[in-house]
């Protein structure tokens, strides 16, 4: 009589001996060294280091921005280069970058209804409006400031649009780097709560790179990278 | 389809660049549209011409290639076999000439009174023998008309017809009906044969005709079958000729006809050559050329310069949009789509220069094409007026004149043509247009987009 082996779930996103490398004309700089690390579903992570210690290049790597020069991150069990880049960027991870990239002909709405549309996330065409304003809401937008082009906003709306965009594609992995640097102490506090919320209620993986040990402290589990490792972190 | 909603969002939003986008497509389709219907109304008004003129096609004798014939003699064709190359269903209509003299008998007297040679007799003049006088050239082109009476025509061949020009007739006071005396060429022949005025006939020129230096009034115009049979003791058959012209019912068919007339003659044609003769039809079409050309030039010249143009402004708006891509990308876009958008944005501005190009594009390039066509065909005119035919007694050569290059009468310069704006213009504007507004948008943006998002978005630092 077989026995069937209980099912191991793999970590939401693994890092094997991942080795990241710039390399421009003059001189080649390894920014990440062998990196092993793991990121669970249902948990809030914190990235902290100090500048240059590699952990933008760590979120772009894990976000699917761009592939490691050696190792293999894989999602859910899947090499990402296996899985495709895009379609991981479109299906399962969603980035807040520190300078925003919104799209900046368009509203604060129609940046975010355009992130459904593209990634196709729920709901259906003809709630997508109703629902942007309802993440646009939840970040601290009303309608009025919604309807404005992202341009006319200030640096702190403009973090808050480009959060609720990221909420907007519903993926797996919500990766955010410096998300409450531009916001005041409640927004920022507000926006934590978000993020909590989303990994605790939603069992999604949160990973965001910053400086500040407050957003740290109410993060589930903190790594720090230096000089291209990991110093301190659990995986 | 959300790159085309996102192509509308950045045209709307973008609007000082999609209107100078918008206006360099206009001044390149407006150019390029204007060069086709120019390119067009010339083609037409060059196919009406021809269809009007026909194509003459000319058999005289080969100078340059092997003589046929006796030694020493100019070689002939008979009539009957001209009349059989005449025949094909190429040929619209067919004419010759054969030239030889005569002597007015009868007490009849000539309207000049300078002898053709001083041993010659003071009637003595020259007939034209011809198969059909209204397909001479001074009658097709309305300088002489038939005042009274008919045209000799083929069916006249063998009957002793004769047209008269009105001074000689009024001298002698001739009219339609009545007969008059000529005898063969030689003036101490014997031969001679009553002729009856078919028509009376008015020549404008009062200038004596530059090779025989016959006087205009003096000239006969009998069907050719009748003056060969007075010149051959009075015997029937067919008339040797030096030569004859075709009316072709298509110039594209010049070579089908050469090659039939060469089967239908075989050796009868030895040292005779067919020739296209488009004089007339270039005289009045040069103009059409010249304006042809510089608006082709000038249509190419626009076209290029402008999709450079294009190019560049498309170059620095995807410089300027790498940003845009990085995001996109970032949110899981796919490649063809941000070309795509790029591509749906430039056809929306092209349909846009399009349609308001192909708007004012008629009324612009027929009062474009007026102004030059009207420098160009009143040039041409004025070399015509200016054309001197060289001195009597003179082959022109000393004087520099070629009397070849006179020009042909009743073929004026074309100086109008009609601008007509046709869908199929619109259609081939709008595939120039569009090619090289989508090469010049998609070549940058494939270009920006071999990068990975992460290199975009940090200006690949």
């Amino acid at each position: 009589m077989n026995q069937t082996a209980p099912a191991i779930t793999p970590p939401a996103l693994q890092f094997t001996d991942v080795s990241h490398v710039y390399q421009n004309q003059r001189r080649r700089t390894t920014v990440l060294k062998q990196i092993d690390l793991a990121f669970e579903r249902g948990t809030f992570y914190t990235v902290l280091g100090p500048s240059g210690s590699g952990k933008t290049t760590l979120l772009s790597l894990a976000s699917g921005l761009d592939s490691p020069t050696k190792g293999t991150i894989r999602f859910d069990g899947q090499d990402l280069a296996e899985l495709g880049l895009g379609r991981y960027r479109n299906k399962h991870a969603a980035t807040v970058f520190q300078q925003y990239n919104l799209l900046t002909y368009m509203t604060a709405l129609q940046n975010v209804i355009t992130a459904m549309e593209i990634t196709g996330a729920k709901p259906a065409t003809g709630r997508r409006k109703a629902h942007a304003l309802e993440l646009l809401a939840k970040v601290g937008l009303d309608p009025d400031t919604a309807d404005r082009n992202v341009l006319k906003l200030s640096g702190g709306q403009q973090q808050r649009v480009a959060i609720a965009r990221a909420l907007a594609c519903d993926v797996d992995i919500l990766f955010a780097d410096e998300p409450t640097g531009n916001l005041d102490e409640d927004t920022a506090d507000g926006i934590i709560g978000i993020f909590q919320e989303l990994a605790h209620t939603q069992n999604k993986c949160v990973i965001v790179v910053t400086h500040s040990q407050t957003l740290a402290a109410r993060s589930d589990r903190t790594l720090t990278l230096r000089k291209g490792k990991v110093a301190v972190g659990a995986a | 389809m959300n790159f085309i909603k996102r192509a509308g969002l950045s045209l709307w939003s973008r609007k000082a660049r999609t209107l100078i986008t918008l206006g360099t497509f206009l001044v390149i389709c407006t150019m390029v549209l204007a060069g086709f219907l120019i390119g067009t109304a010339t083609g037409r008004a060059a196919d009406s011409a021809e269809r009007r003129l026909g194509a003459a096609v000319t058999l005289e004798m080969d100078l340059t290639g092997a003589g046929g014939g006796m030694p020493g003699q100019a070689p002939q064709i008979g009539s009957d076999v001209v009349d059989r190359i005449g025949g094909s269903p190429l040929v619209a209509k067919y004419n010759y000439t054969y030239n030889d003299g005569t002597t007015l008998l009868g007490g009849l007297e000539l309207t000049s009174s300078k002898r053709f040679a001083s041993d010659a007799p003071a009637t003595y003049t020259l007939a034209a023998g011809v198969r059909d006088s209204s397909l001479l050239p001074d009658f097709a082109s309305g300088n002489w008309k038939l005042l009274s009476g008919e045209h000799v025509t083929a069916a006249d061949q063998n009957h002793n017809e004769v047209l008269i020009e009105e001074r000689l007739a009024s001298k002698n006071h001739l009219k339609v009906g009545d007969k008059m005396t000529l005898s063969e060429n030689d003036p101490t022949g014997k031969g001679k044969a009553v002729f009856t005025v078919k028509g009376i006939y008015h020549n404008p020129s009062d200038q004596p005709d530059p090779d025989y230096q016959q006087a205009p009034g003096d000239k006969l115009i009998v069907p050719a079958g009748a003056l060969g049979k007075l010149n051959s003791g009075g015997k029937q058959g067919p008339t040797p000729l030096q030569g004859a012209t075709f009316q072709l019912k298509d110039a594209a068919a010049f070579d089908a006809f050469h090659a039939q007339a060469d089967r239908t003659a075989g050796n009868a044609l030895k040292g005779f050559k067919l020739s296209i003769n488009d004089k007339a039809l270039k005289q009045m079409t040069g103009p059409l050329d010249s304006v042809t050309t510089s608006a082709t030039a000038a249509m190419w010249l626009i076209g290029i310069a402008g999709g450079l143009v294009l190019g560049l402004l498309a170059t620095l708006a995807v410089k300027q949009r790498r940003t845009e891509f990085g995001i996109l990308l970032s949110l899981g876009e796919t490649k063809w789509k941000l070309v795509a958008q790029q591509c749906v944005e430039i056809v929306v501005v092209a349909v846009l220069a399009i349609g308001l190009s192909s708007v004012f594009a008629q009324n612009l390039t027929q009062k474009a094409g007026d102004t030059l066509l009207h420098d160009q065909a009143a040039s041409a005119q004025r070399k015509i007026n200016a054309w001197q035919p060289p001195p009597p007694g003179s082959t022109g050569l000393e004087q520099g004149i070629d009397p070849n290059s006179a020009p042909v009468k009743g073929a004026d310069p074309i100086d109008k043509i009609t601008v007509r704006l046709q869908p199929s213009d619109v259609a081939t504007v709008a595939g120039i247009g569009l090619g090289i507004g989508l090469l010049a948008t998609a070549i940058p943006a494939a270009s920006a987009l071999r990068l990975n998002p992460r290199r975009i978005l940090t200006k690949g630092k």
